[in-house]
């Protein structure tokens, strides 16, 4: 399975990267690393939508919300934060699941499965 | 002024009216008294003439006369004292009425704002003694701020995968060095330039490795200046307003500069690359510091944002107390 990376934080990037190839549910090819909105609406504008997006909410400039507003989105999104105050408004946008940072591989195959759930077809 | 209008008003304040009551009545009868040798004097002295009037006082007699009905007798006679007319200024004894009004009017309006002037000073000191205690507070809660928490232990996470065990090592030590110092800041109000830059070279080595590659650290102080106290946690909300207010990706990586200046301050100040979308911002931080730093230093931290730099300057102090 194909996915995106949105987040502003090296170090969490490679935490998010090193869970993912450990992870035993779906096997996870990263195929970009995004870092902000503004490169995240050039991206998805112009290259094919992966099959999933591991999105951090507070980006270098601003709420990973914004994405949705200026481009559609076709793929399932988990989200990743330090702090849940955004819980329901995740959910407003199609959003799988949402993870609590520091990101465990626990809770990565947690919303996994719910991905393999919600999308039978499997690349 | 105040402090003796403070002093006679430290009873209640209806006590204190009665008071400037009495004053301007006994004053301006007193005034009304004086009034007329003064006018005396200040003619004398200014040359204008005495006119000496000369009444003439008609009464009727109370014997009637038979024949005549009652004489009228008319009898000139000086007054007591001479009614000085001024030709130049057409004053007249009604003047001094109008005089006295005008001097207790006066001075009750001086007396009623000495009143107001208290207890408008009691309403300030209230006000910024519960802005200390609430800037106090919000400077605690503010800076064990649960996004700081949870990304820092985060970036742990990341080194320790990485299997670099001496910079875990010392990002562990750094990230303890933080939660120390934030968490006893509560009891310390003054630091040394010393111990606060130890602080910020601890806080920004964690903010680098999250940000590797995209956020950059400069920290210079003059060693003569390291002995020079400003309050605790004055630098951190500086740093995380520029962290939080600025983009910071490979693209374009952001440069936060410390350093001291030689009129004894303390500059923090970086290029400005404002995010798009501001999260509730509103300058509280800076709001917060602003007042802080006034009430525990009397001086004020300076914000200048010029030539695509924004700077905050901060004055040290030369001992750990108010100026």
């Amino acid at each position: 399975m194909k996915a995106v990376i949105i987040e502003d934080e090296t170090a969490a990037v490679s935490s998010l990267k090193a869970i993912l190839v450990q992870n035993s549910i779906i096997p996870i090819e990263v195929v970009a690393e995004l870092e902000s909105i503004e490169e995240s609406i050039a991206y998805f504008r112009e290259e094919p939508h992966p099959d999933v997006i591991f999105m951090d909410i507070h980006l270098a400039d601003g709420l990973g919300f914004k994405i949705f507003e200026q481009v559609e989105i076709e793929a399932p999104v988990v989200f990743t934060t330090a702090y849940d105050e955004y819980a329901l408004q995740a959910f407003q946008v199609s959003s799988i699941d949402y993870l609590l940072k520091p990101v465990t591989l626990v809770s990565l195959e947690r919303a996994l499965s719910k991905l393999r759930l919600f999308s039978p077809e499997e690349r | 002024m105040y402090k003796l209008g403070d002093k006679i008003f430290r009873q209640k304040e209806y006590k204190a009216a009665i008071f400037a009551g009495g004053v301007s009545v006994i004053v301006g009868l007193g005034l009304l008294i004086v009034y007329p040798t003064i006018q005396n004097a200040v003619f004398d002295v200014a040359g204008v003439p005495v006119i000496h009037e000369t009444v003439i006082v008609e009464s009727r007699s109370d014997k009637i006369v038979p024949g005549h009905g009652r004489p009228i007798s008319r009898a000139g006679m000086r007054p007591d004292r001479d009614i000085t007319l001024s030709r130049m200024i057409g004053f007249h004894p009604q003047m001094t009425e109008h005089l006295f009004v005008l001097l207790t009017v006066l001075l009750s309006v001086l007396l009623i704002r000495l009143i107001s002037g208290k207890q408008q000073m009691m309403l300030e000191y209230e006000k910024l003694k519960t802005e200390k205690l609430q800037t106090s507070y919000n400077a605690l809660m503010g800076q064990i701020n649960p996004h700081f928490f949870f990304n820092s232990l985060n970036g742990l996470n990341s080194l320790i995968r990485s299997g670099e065990k001496e910079q875990t090592l010392t990002y562990l030590d750094e990230l303890s060095n933080v939660f120390r110092y934030i968490l006893q800041s509560n009891k310390k109000e003054m630091v040394t330039l010393a111990e606060e830059l130890q602080f910020v070279k601890a806080y920004t080595y964690l903010l680098g490795v999250r940000y590797e590659g995209k956020l950059f650290f400069s920290i210079q102080a003059a060693p003569a200046l390291l002995l020079c106290y400003l309050p605790i946690l004055s630098v951190l909300p500086l740093i995380e307003n520029a962290v939080k207010h600025n983009v910071i990706s490979k693209q374009y990586p952001l440069q936060i500069d410390v350093y001291t200046t030689e009129d004894h301050a303390l500059v923090v100040s970086n290029k400005i690359h404002s995010k798009v979308e501001e999260e509730h911002s509103s300058g509280i931080g800076l709001k917060n510091l602003w007042g802080r730093y006034r009430l525990l230093t009397g001086k004020d931290i300076v914000i200048s944002n010029w030539k695509e730099y924004f700077k905050v300057s901060l004055p040290l102090l030369d001992m750990p107390v108010k100026a």
